[in-house]
């Protein structure tokens, strides 16, 4: 593949590639350098590609393995200041305090946990997709919802927080 | 409120799906760099090369004939 092909694979993939790792780190500026970063990953093996094979899944799965290493390194604080603030709160039991606590609970769990229960709970994606991506079964995705989730709750309960 | 509804509020799923400018640019920059780049290595073993055939010029034969 020469560079014009590239770049036309480029430009059709770049907003689903982002819009992927965006739903995991959250955060604009490392979606966008992540982005590039995968693509550099698919141009330098781009000879170990199969045409036969569709591209979206394998950029996918590149790019997800850059998100959770992202999300390794990623100090927690950074990780509280740069999230979009929470949205209005409608049940009026819950308090910005709490929301808070939720946030900080949650980016504590192993970036694994954290991206499959993000990509499962919070953007809804299908499980077949996140199974794809993370190179595991759906039965895995699910197990570690599962585990997030009751991780999650611990965390709460120690916090003082009743889901 | 359950466990998933309380992230959902904590978290609200991701809007800003586009990036906010074309990345290629920043691609093409990536790309274009790699192809300049010659490993120090590299540039060690050539100046290790033309300082053999410096101190000995008829080396530069042999080293022809092996090319």
């Amino acid at each position: 593949m020469d560079v014009d092909g590239f770049e036309a694979l480029f430009r059709d993939y770049q907003s689903e590639v982002y819009g992927w790792i965006m739903r995991i780190v959250r955060d604009r500026t490392a979606a966008e350098d992540l982005t590039v970063e995968t693509f550099w990953r698919i141009w330098k093996a781009r000879s170990r590609f199969d045409p036969k094979r569709e591209f979206a899944p394998w950029a996918r799965r590149i790019a997800t393995n850059l998100a959770l290493g992202h999300l390794r390194h990623r100090p927690r604080e950074i990780a509280l200041m740069i999230d979009p603030p929470a949205a209005p709160v409608a049940d009026p039991a819950v308090t910005s305090d709490t929301l808070t606590k939720v946030e900080r609970a949650f980016r504590e769990l192993p970036p694994k946990l954290q991206a499959a229960a993000t990509l499962a709970l919070i953007e809804e994606q299908e499980y077949a997709a996140i199974a794809d991506a993370l190179g595991i079964s759906v039965g895995g995705v699910k197990s570690r919802v599962f585990r997030a989730v009751r991780m999650l709750r611990k965390k709460l309960e120690r916090a003082g927080i009743q889901p | 409120m359950n466990e998933q509804q309380l992230l959902k509020t904590a978290l609200p799923p991701v809007k800003e799906l586009e990036p906010r400018r074309d990345l290629w640019p920043a691609m093409r920059h990536k790309i274009d760099e790699q192809t300049i780049r010659i490993p120090i290595w590299d540039w060690a073993l050539i100046a290790a090369v033309l300082a053999w055939i410096a101190i000995f010029p008829k080396s530069a034969l042999a080293l022809l004939y092996h090319l």
